[in-house]
């Protein structure tokens, strides 16, 4: 069986095509025997099984273990006991009428510590990447909502599929921020202030400002940073914000104030500065591995001394 | 839900326009957005292929647990692997076989019949056709598809279905390159030989019915 004709039978183009009907033009006594292979081959049809697009999830969940905890959620022997209890309920109540007993839903969480990063995949296919020091809720039943909602704190990166339906998906934080999107790949921040930086696609945000709610459309490049109800817009080179999932960090004239609130916002560490070094700036990357490695190379690159006394940490010329 | 060509299958990332190895590569490196893409892209494939083995849910997952697990803990010490398909269908098909002869010792032979697994579905034309005739047809095609062994459906699986080369059937499968081009000519041979009795049944059936 010639790889060529394969090709030709399942996924014909315009070469595979001429190529065939000139090879079948030369050879006109080979046409039935063309014909009945092509039509054997596409006649061949396997049962195909499907995985569920929430198994994918699960199973994803177990392999890196970012398993997604329900809130609340009972012991086991509280579970077991509420089991017995439903079902004695039920037997009790099934005498007199048919009863169903459902379990009461709970929203998903996934967190990271400090220092510690995840990489989600939704129960709709869309990839999640939670950066350290952040929490990431879901709806029960989640799917079928009529919007995909998720709640975040902290920092998260977003590969949103697109759906068939346009099931919108909805990014929320507190302070009544919502970013909305079909599918599109983004970065949002959420700490003391709000960051949300569009790699690809359209999203619209809604930011409560002075003024009103307003609705803003952000195009990829953009970015929005919000603070104390007022928002401004502007044009920036995307991977600088996205650079964290990688484990690294892209620096362009960074000062070392900002540097300092990312080693906060990552790992928890406060580092003492004196007030009039903090505005000096640098460009470059450094790889984000640990808080060790990092703040040794930030001491490095402003050429200051590390220095540790009685469990605080200072930055000294 | 039937199998075409696995094009199908694909759908659902965007991001896939990075190809496998340089995928490979990130994830080797510890790139876990590259992991979670190589895993949404192979997760359907696989567990076809494992469902069409084992016809058990439950063993098919623990295997794919296992190989995505096992690929993560040892991403630093595996090789730049330049056939991202084949390797993790060869490393899927061990666990699976693993698994399955563990499970064997305690069954009578009664599976090796050959009678299950890689079956076939009823062409994607079968709902809409309402000629009988045409219906017969197919459930006898269907049968004499069903009528390979297992071996041979499994080659046609994965050679055309799969775009893995005779090359890389013949390792998944623990066979000589040669064997696999026999399996496969042999099944052509009696899928031919079955679509020309039909050609056959159809002129007698046209014949008697004027």
């Amino acid at each position: 069986m010639d790889e060529y004709f394969q090709s030709w039978v399942f996924s014909p183009d315009r070469k595979s095509e001429s190529y065939w009907q000139s090879w079948l033009d030369e050879n006109p006594d080979r046409r039935s025997d063309v014909e009945e292979a092509r039509s054997t081959l596409l006649r061949l049809n396997f049962s195909t099984y499907t995985l569920p697009a929430e198994d994918v999830s699960n199973l994803w969940n177990q392999i890196r273990q970012t398993g997604g905890e329900t809130l609340n959620s009972s012991t086991p022997d509280e579970q077991k006991r509420l089991v017995w209890y439903s079902i004695a309920a039920a037997i009790l109540l099934g005498a007199v009428s048919t009863f169903f007993w459902i379990p009461p839903d709970k929203p998903i969480e996934y967190r990271t510590a400090f220092g510690e990063t995840k990489t989600i995949i939704l129960p709709d296919s869309s990839t999640v990447i939670l950066n350290s020091n952040s929490l990431l809720r879901l709806q029960p039943k989640w799917k079928s909502l009529s919007t995909r909602e998720v709640w975040l704190d902290g920092e998260a990166f977003f590969s949103v599929i697109h759906k068939k339906t346009n099931q919108p998906f909805k990014v929320m934080t507190d302070e009544n921020i919502a970013i909305e999107v079909l599918g599109t790949t983004f970065n949002v921040y959420h700490r003391n202030q709000t960051k949300i930086v569009l790699n690809t696609g359209r999203i619209q945000l809604s930011l409560p400002t002075v003024k009103a709610d307003e609705k803003i459309l952000m195009k990829p490049g953009e970015l929005v940073e919000y603070n104390e109800k007022k928002y401004i817009k502007r044009m920036v080179d995307p991977k600088m914000y996205t650079s964290w999932t990688q484990h690294n960090l892209v620096l362009d004239r960074t000062s070392l104030r900002e540097m300092l609130h990312i080693v906060k916002d990552n790992y928890g560490i406060d580092v003492s500065v004196k007030e009039s070094l903090l505005d000096q700036t640098i460009s470059g990357s450094m790889p984000m591995t640990d808080s060790e490695s990092l703040l040794k190379q930030i001491a490095k690159a402003f050429q200051l001394k590390l220095v540790k006394e009685d469990d605080r940490i200072y930055m000294k010329e | 839900m039937l199998a075409k060509p696995l094009k199908d299958l694909d759908r659902g990332t965007k991001d896939q326009s990075l190809d496998d190895s340089t995928l490979w590569l990130s994830f080797k490196k510890g790139n876990d957005l590259a992991y979670s893409i190589l895993y949404k892209k192979y997760v359907h494939r696989l567990f076809n292929y494992g469902m069409h083995t084992s016809k058990n849910k439950e063993l098919v997952l623990d295997c794919l647990q296992e190989l995505f697990t096992i690929l993560w803990d040892r991403r630093e010490r595996l090789s730049e692997v330049t056939c991202v398909n084949y390797y993790l269908f060869k490393s899927f098909r061990r666990l699976l076989m693993n698994r399955l002869t563990v499970g064997k010792k305690f069954l009578i032979s009664l599976s090796d019949r050959d009678s299950y697994g890689f079956d076939f579905a009823p062409s994607t034309e079968e709902a809409l056709i309402e000629e009988e005739w045409e219906v017969e047809r197919n459930r006898r095609i269907r049968n004499s598809l069903n009528g390979l062994t297992k071996r041979q459906r499994e080659a046609i699986f994965l050679k055309f279905f799969n775009q893995l080369s005779y090359h890389e059937v013949a390792a998944i499968m623990d066979l000589h390159v040669d064997s696999v081009y026999n399996l496969i000519s042999k099944s052509i041979d009696i899928l031919r030989k079955k679509l020309k009795a039909d050609a056959i049944f159809f002129f007698l059936a046209s014949y008697l019915t004027l």
